[in-house]
């Protein structure tokens, strides 16, 4: 086992020792057997959760025939790439309903975090009748899924003659309950004094806002963030139910009239379109991890 | 203070939060440039004095006026006021200089400048920015923090960040600066340090300012004036020099001097004469004829002496010494006097030789004893000689 040894100075100046210990030594420490076995289980686990992903992948680079036919295998005897993925490109406007998954979700989170922040501030730290009310039915409303609402909501959005537009697609969702908890949570974190020495300093309560508790709630805004855009480009359900046109499709909507328009049966062509479909997030969430972990561990909260 | 008009005023402020009454009536006038210190125990309702003056919280009955003008319902940004936190409250985001820039941007940029992005583009931003940074660089300078102006907080030690702190608070040039124990959370080297360079930054710029502290001793080494409170009130008001030496009020006595002053209870007889055990020390006292009053020594207004010989008006006591503190050029002895009084009396280092237990005689200054009523107030007087009744020696004066 190797030790650091290293000299540092404390505040009053005195010399001091400290051993560091390397964060790898406890891994060391381990037998090789136990290394490979733990190496094992990680692998096997890994594996049962990319295999529904490698099969996608797999059956996306093959032709119609390859895919029903009775062998496993998942290197394609007659690579089908660009048949399949020129289908997924052509027959539904894909570019133009993935940029419209970019444009709602960004759209949706950027909204999210301007309402939710001024309202999670003003129940973390001002004071004003009926506050406590206010944060419970905020609570309650939590516990409300969009199922419960959806058939008020299409029938006011039917009203407004809002169907088939973007605004029907990102005004529902604008007002993030649990944006408002979760932020409130973490702007109760924030040191009193620094909220009022900003006071001092002369900024309103929106300039505190914005100025002082955005940078300080960063990285829940950001986990926040993630999870909204998760959610919503997965979102299949209030798509279907207010959209009806190809042009206006988010992606997993785009999916569903791809399989209409192919009748279902060109798995290959569908492969590559679910490819293209969750490509952005996978990708999207590989830049963003570390935000995203950062995130959940500092406001507690488990995904 | 009527040709030069105060530049703050307080007037009855009180405050509660619910039933517990934590401001009861507090008035008080501060001179332009003055440097005032509000200190008291914690609990006192110094710092909620302070908040309530900043406009952080506000007063439930009174008036504050800022030069001249009445702030009392005015919000804190717009009171022109700067304020130096304990914990500093510094943006942890913002490296030192934009720190500083705060405060001046948040005054001087219009609304449309402030704006992120379009703002830079906004006539007239650019020379105000120009003035501001000429303005922080100017103040850290004088702070002798230019070399921290690009860090961030978390890089800078607690000093380091103390001097921001008070760099922010002074760019701005406000009306006055409110300090709450700016120092406490600094080593005891620093904090003696930090203290002497405040006075000077006080004495170069003339601001006034109004310091809370809980360390009587921070309060009488820095302060023009020093406040004293307790429970909500204030007891005193006036120089540390006549807060120390001349009292008002028994908590003022206690709180302020290090050590503590020594509260000798005394029983007056039927001819008003105070007496310690049996040894006479104060007469003329009949209006508390058979009531107990507290007699007030500080530990630097008697003296030990091992053979009790001593010319002047002294009273001397017996004091039994206990133990002997030793602290360099000083020492403090503890002892008892008459029926088990513990004292403390200053003395000089070389009396470290004498041993636990000797017995030795105090001699007490008369004249510097602070006589308190029953109800904590000062009997203030020339009290006339006390006679040993069983020798009838005249004692002092």
């Amino acid at each position: 086992m190797s030790t650091m040894i290293s000299a540092t100075q404390d505040s009053a100046g005195v010399a001091v020792v400290v051993r560091k210990r390397p964060r790898a030594a406890r891994f060391d420490e381990l037998s090789t057997t136990a290394r490979v076995l733990r190496l094992v289980v990680l692998f096997i686990g890994a594996a049962i959760l990319l295999l529904p992903y490698a099969w996608m992948l797999s059956t996306s680079f093959k032709a119609q025939s390859e895919v029903f036919s009775s062998g496993l295998s998942l290197i394609p005897q007659h690579w089908a790439i660009v048949a399949n993925y020129t289908k997924a490109f052509t027959r539904v406007p894909m570019v133009q309903i993935l940029l419209n998954g970019v444009f709602v979700c960004l759209a949706i989170s950027t909204f999210q975090i301007l309402f939710a922040l001024p309202a999670a501030y003003a129940l973390a730290r001002l004071k004003f009748r009926g506050r406590d009310l206010l944060f419970g039915c905020i609570i309650l409303g939590l516990l409300v899924p969009i199922h419960a609402v959806s058939i008020p909501l299409y029938a006011a959005s039917r009203w407004l003659n809002l169907l088939n537009t973007y605004a029907v697609l990102i005004v529902p969702f604008t007002l993030s309950v649990f944006a408002i908890f979760q932020f409130r949570q973490v702007i109760k974190t924030i040191p009193d004094d620094l909220i009022q020495a900003a006071r001092m300093d002369g900024m309103s309560e929106m300039a505190i806002c914005w100025r002082v508790v955005l940078p300080n709630a960063w990285p829940a805004a950001t986990s926040f963030a993630i999870f909204s855009v998760v959610a919503h480009w997965n979102d299949v359900y209030w798509p279907q139910i207010v959209i009806s046109q190809n042009r206006l499709a988010t992606p997993p909507l785009g999916l569903l009239f791809f399989r209409a328009a192919e009748a279902g049966d060109d798995y290959g062509a569908l492969m590559a379109a679910t490819v293209a479909v969750s490509a952005p997030l996978v990708i999207f969430f590989l830049f963003a991890q570390k935000a995203f972990i950062e995130g959940v561990t500092s406001t507690g909260l488990k995904g | 203070m009527a040709a030069n008009s105060p530049q703050l005023t307080l007037s009855e402020i009180k405050k509660g939060y619910g039933s517990n009454q934590i401001l009861k009536g507090v008035s008080l006038e501060i001179a332009k440039g003055e440097f005032i210190a509000l200190v008291g125990a914690s609990g006192c309702g110094k710092s909620t004095l302070l908040r309530i003056i900043a406009g952080l919280d506000a007063a439930d009955e009174g008036e504050i006026r800022i030069a001249g003008r009445d702030v009392s319902s005015t919000r804190a940004a717009d009171r022109d006021l700067a304020m130096v936190f304990q914990s500093y409250a510094l943006y942890p985001y913002l490296t030192a200089r934009q720190n500083m820039m705060v405060p001046l941007a948040m005054r001087r940029y219009s609304l449309w400048q402030r704006l992120p992005f379009i703002g830079g583009l906004m006539p007239g931003r650019k020379a105000i920015a120009g003035e501001i940074a000429a303005k922080v660089n100017e103040v850290a300078d004088g702070l002798k923090i230019a070399q921290l102006l690009d860090r961030k907080p978390a890089a800078m030690s607690g000093g380091q960040r103390q001097r921001v702190a008070l760099g922010r608070a002074i760019v701005r040039e406000p009306q006055a600066f409110l300090m709450d124990e700016p120092l406490s959370n600094l080593d005891a080297a620093l904090r003696v340090h930090t203290r002497t360079e405040i006075v000077d930054l006080h004495r170069r710029l003339g601001a006034t300012t109004i310091y809370v502290t809980h360390d009587q001793e921070e309060a009488l080494s820095m302060a023009d004036r020093v406040a004293v409170m307790k429970d909500g009130r204030i007891l005193q008001v006036a120089s540390p020099r006549t807060i120390y030496a001349d009292p008002d009020h028994i908590d003022v006595a206690a709180f302020i001097g290090t050590p503590a002053i020594n509260l000798i209870e005394v029983q007056v007889d039927g001819d008003g004469i105070a007496r310690i055990g049996n040894v006479p020390v104060i007469s003329g006292l009949q209006e508390w004829r058979g009531q107990r009053l507290m007699i007030g020594l500080r530990p630097d207004h008697a003296e030990l002496n091992d053979t009790g010989e001593r010319v002047g008006p002294h009273v001397r006591l017996p004091f039994t010494l206990s133990r002997l503190e030793f602290l360099g050029a000083e020492a403090i002895a503890h002892g008892t006097i008459a029926s088990g009084v513990q004292i403390r009396v200053r003395t000089g280092s070389s009396f470290a030789e004498v041993s636990a237990g000797r017995e030795l005689t105090l001699l007490i200054a008369v004249h510097h004893l602070l006589v308190f009523a029953p109800d904590g107030t000062r009997i203030r007087r020339q009290f006339a000689e006390a006679r040993d009744a069983t020798q009838g020696v005249p004692v002092h004066v």
